[in-house]
């Protein structure tokens, strides 16, 4: 077998572009407050599986029966396409699941001897429907959800309720966001959400689930409409562990490492790269953005350049350290600076922009090109030779692809990637630190052009020393955060909003500021309003 | 009587495994010999194609090694060699606008769908979703019209990944993909019904029809709230809510096939029973007539990382496999894709183990087999790979090798759309040429 015979390159694009970098965020504060367009969104699969923890204490991931959630640039959000058929009737097959496995004991409270059982079956429907809801039901919901207990319950009074669960886990109340684009007067009309959009927004971004009782309870006295308000509240979600989840999902799908598991090693390879250890590299590089941002100094600096991170049990051993530490829950182990530094560094992130044997130049430059520097990458043109030369077997990776960028069609693209990839080389398909490959000196020498931050580097931790001074890293950090924050791409209507995002990470360099000033901001806030609606 | 009735009643017969299809009363009261049957299926990255190829001549032929296990149906197959998908017409990365083309004839939408802009706010990469619907979905719209069954049409799957225009084939019109079950215990569940006795299943189609009729005013009254932006998705939630109903009131009474429990459809290993076990429910619901129209999507060609250890190939993932031209990789390859011939070859046996009329299931189904670019290191679209069985009660002449000499394969979607009964269509899919169908 030829290990290293050919790599699959990337199906990137190779047109040039060499503007120095520019700061590109526009704001005119002098003109009328706009934002994008706010597209109704439906939950996410991860979503599911948190409210019904939050809601019914089920720990139990039923949400792989689930239709696929839809991809939105490197994020994921439910936005633009209609449901099918089959999402639907997927809905109605995870309530079904979820209504077998509750354990209502705990959920509901009647004594059938002393209570009315279709009294204890209206609190039940007030009391899960508010936290599903995110708002009271109306009286005319409770009787339609009652109506179907009456119907079902046949004296088990179980039974009745399991048929309420699963019609309130179909109802669009539940399953779609209520911050869409509204109907309105005025086509492109901003206005505010109210405060009960306004806690679910800020509850699926920061918690990716259901607001708490506290949350509704400023929703619905009007104080998270207050600058105040939402700041205060904010605050203490962000002190609530529920926000590592909000913390997990944008960093898996921003470094791109949120299907790890689909992403196939060799396993003579790699033998000990078990499905353990792929769970265990996405739980460190979490819990390594949980701690810096809410447990740590919040600095971007460190999240890029860290000396720790934070290990589990599935990864013990998986950084080689020649000591073994001892593990406890969100505690920093330390690192060889000059082998690892910062979330670049991770495990999870290098194994997922790797192939199944070999690195991926293109790929590690690509994931530093678009979701550091929202710089994209454009297309190869469609001739384009997509082959490796055969350099023989004791060839690097490093060497081949020198060959391969010989190309000048390919290399005026594949530079802006590989240059870059190379300062990666020390680290294998899964992400272990080698010092040679194929016998050969590992050479890790690298190069970034066209950014504000131009210049060689050798390895990983060099390339992060680069990073730290970059505007431009800065910069799309916060639109990166924000298009999360929001589910949707931002466009230049948002341009103030992003605008107070970039000025959280650029005075402060806080990431828990930037999270606030995001929340605080215009396009967040509020809603568009269209004039095609229908009105009442 | 409604037939539906009628196969209620009947359904009891089915415990004995695949129930036997009666035959339809049609308008004369003569018996039909069986409805007209569409399956798509879809496996990735083309094919190797001097293995696949046959020897020999149109009517005198032997398959070569990756189509060699449908040797036994033979007479009841046929190879398409020769058309050309129009792809280098349309914008996107070879596998991702490929797979959106293969059943609508279409491109990609020009649209900023999945755009990204440079630091200048410059288009630097952007696509759409498709342009327009699937021929099958056109098909299964004409059939449910004229004889509706449970289900327009039923999509499976194994491995489709997530929403995006290079994971997904099936389209019932511009943006608006057809999501793939890929869980055979979503399939069970909601095809074959819940609970083991006549009561608890009768029970559960009574609590999930009042449920979605508690619920559809609130998706209603959304209408109202949401901008015009959005309305479609209410439209289309309002729709799936219909097509369940009509689902559940229409429901035949079918015996589910055995399907081998603890089954994780994201499962590497467990692929080859995923597979069999989702071909097994399309050929059960087909054969209970809940659909005349199915579709099969295995995998996809786009980012695919799957292996296949069950054949050896573990060392490397399919679509790094496919970019490679040596010899050891192009033997990777054969076993995948004669592998998938073994699949297809099983399904194609059950449907052909089912008598009905004077024939078989089979014989009254027109089966198209093909994949999203004919081969990967270069991503070519010509001399794209398509097999075809059943022949749709001999609308499309069978046991034959075809070769179209770079010929648009929307003329092939116009020949399918033809022999399933719209004789009147002759050109589908925005990069038709106008040429109508195939001349078999």
């Amino acid at each position: 077998m030829r290990l290293l015979s050919i790599l699959t390159l990337l199906i990137l694009g190779c047109q040039p572009k060499e503007s120095l970098w520019e700061p590109h965020i526009v704001c005119d504060l002098g003109a009328p407050a706009t934002m994008g367009e706010t597209p109704l969104k439906r939950v996410t699969r991860s979503q599911y599986d948190h409210v019904l923890k939050d809601v019914f204490q089920l720990d139990a991931a039923l949400s792989s029966w689930l239709a696929e959630d839809e991809q939105s640039g490197h994020f994921v959000s439910n936005a633009n396409i209609a449901m099918d058929m089959t999402t639907v009737q997927m809905y109605q097959t995870v309530a079904e699941k979820v209504a077998e496995q509750l354990d209502f004991s705990t959920l509901d409270s009647c004594n059938l001897l002393t209570d009315v059982p279709r009294e204890c079956a209206q609190s039940f429907v007030e009391a899960v429907g508010v936290r599903l809801f995110r708002r009271p039901l109306t009286a005319v919901e409770v009787d339609v959800f009652l109506g179907l207990y009456d119907t079902f319950a046949e004296g088990n009074h179980t039974a009745g309720l399991k048929v309420v669960v699963r019609a309130l886990l179909q109802s669009p109340e539940f399953l779609y966001h209520p911050d869409y684009r509204i109907a309105g007067q005025t086509n492109g009309e901003i206005i505010p959400l109210d405060g009960i959009a306004l806690a679910s927004r800020l509850s699926f971004f920061l918690w990716d689930s259901v607001p708490d009782a506290a949350l509704l309870d400023a929703a619905m006295s009007g104080a998270l409409l207050t600058d105040d308000g939402i700041r205060t509240q904010t605050l203490r979600m962000l002190a609530d562990p529920k926000t590592a989840r909000g913390i997990e999902r944008f960093h898996a799908q921003w470094l791109g490492f949120d299907r790890l598991e689909d992403v196939i090693k060799d396993e003579v390879l790699f033998p000990h790269y078990t499905e353990e250890v792929v769970s265990g590299l996405k739980q460190e590089t979490a819990n390594f953005a949980d701690y810096v941002i809410r447990y740590g100094d919040g600095e971007l600096d460190t999240l890029l350049s860290a000396d720790f991170t934070i290990l589990n049990q599935a990864i013990e051993t998986f950084y080689l350290l020649p000591e073994a530490s001892a593990i406890e829950p969100m505690k920093p182990v330390y690192l060889d600076s000059s082998k690892r530094a910062g979330i670049l560094s991770h495990g999870s992130v290098l194994a997922a922009t790797a192939h199944n044997q070999n690195t991926s130049l293109s790929r590690r430059g690509q994931l530093i090109r678009e979701r550091l520097f929202c710089q994209p990458i454009t297309q190869p043109p469609a001739n384009a030779n997509l082959e490796l030369p055969d350099l023989g077997p004791d060839a690097t990776t490093r060497e081949q692809v020198e060959a391969h960028t010989q190309d000048p069609v390919c290399a005026s693209c594949h530079e802006k990637m590989d240059f870059i990839g190379f300062g990666f080389e020390h680290y294998d398909a899964i992400g272990q630190f080698r010092a040679t490959e194929n016998g050969q000196t590992i050479d890790a020498s690298g190069e970034i052009t066209g950014t504000d931050v131009d210049g060689f580097f050798n390895g990983a931790p060099e390339l992060a020393d680069l990073l730290l001074d970059s505007e431009q890293v800065r910069s799309c950090v916060s639109r990166q955060w924000m298009t999360y924050a929001l589910g949707r791409e931002l466009d230049d209507r948002d341009g103030c909003s992003m605008s107070e995002a970039y000025a959280a990470m650029h005075q402060p360099n806080n990431l828990r500021e930037l999270l606030l000033s995001i929340v605080m901001s215009n396009s967040f806030r509020n809603r568009r309003a269209d004039e095609g609606g229908v009105h009442e | 009587m409604s037939k539906f009735s009628r196969r209620q009643f009947l359904g009891g017969l089915g415990a004995l495994g695949l129930m036997p299809f009666v035959p339809i009363l049609n308008a004369s009261g003569a018996e039909s010999t069986g409805p007209k049957r569409l399956v798509l299926i879809y496996t990735p990255h083309g094919t190797i194609r001097d293995r696949w190829l046959p020897t020999g001549t149109q009517n005198n032929f032997s398959f070569g090694e990756i189509l060699q296990p449908l040797t036994p149906l033979k007479h009841k197959v046929a190879v398409v060699d020769g058309l050309t998908m129009r792809a280098n017409e349309s914008i996107g990365a070879p596998h991702t606008k490929g797979m959106p083309m293969l059943w609508t004839g279409s491109g990609l939408l020009e649209d900023n769908t999945f755009e990204r802009k440079d630091q200048d706010g410059n288009h630097q990469f952007y696509y759409g979703w498709n342009e327009g619907p699937s021929i099958d979905q056109i098909i299964a719209n004409q059939l449910h019209s004229l004889e509706p069954t449970p289900y327009r049409s039923l999509e499976f799957g194994v491995r489709c990944s997530n929403s995006h225009p290079g994971h997904r084939m099936i389209y019932a019109a511009s943006e608006q993909p057809l999501q793939p079950v890929e869980s055979p215990y979503q399939v069970l569940n909601t095809l074959f019904g819940v609970g083991s006795t006549p009561h608890q299943q009768a029970l559960m189609k009574s609590q999930r029809l009042s449920i979605l009729d508690a619920v559809s005013p609130s998706v209603q009254s959304l209408k109202s709230k949401v901008g015009s932006e959005d309305s479609f998705k209410i439209d289309a939630h309002l729709q799936a809510i219909r097509d369940i109903e009509f689902s559940l009131q229409n429901a035949v009474s079918c015996d589910a096939p055995e399907i081998p429990g603890g089954l994780d459809h994201g499962n590497i290993d467990d692929i080859p029973l995923l597979t069999s076990s989702q071909f097994k429910l399309m050929a059960q619901a087909l054969a209970c007539d809940m659909t005349r129209v199915c579709s099969f999507q295995f995998s996809r060609g786009e980012n695919d990382q799957t292996t296949y250890p069950w054949l050896g190939v573990d060392h490397k993932v399919h679509h790094s496999i496919t970019h490679d031209q040596f010899s050891d990789a192009i033997d990777d390859m054969t076993l995948i894709y004669r592998w998938y011939a073994e699949q297809v070859a099983a399904f194609l046996q059950e449907l052909d183990s089912i008598p009905e009329g004077d024939g078989t299931v089979l014989d009254n189904t027109l089966v198209v087999w093909g994949s999203e670019i004919s081969r990967g290191w270069d991503h070519r679209f010509d001399n794209m790979p398509f097999v075809l069985a059943g022949g749709g009660a001999g609308a499309i002449p069978m046991g034959q090798y075809y070769s179209f000499d770079g010929l648009e394969h929307n003329r092939l979607l116009v020949s399918m759309a033809q022999a399933m009964g719209l004789h009147s269509l002759n050109s589908f899919g925005s990069l038709d040429l106008g040429n109508g169908g195939l001349d078999w």
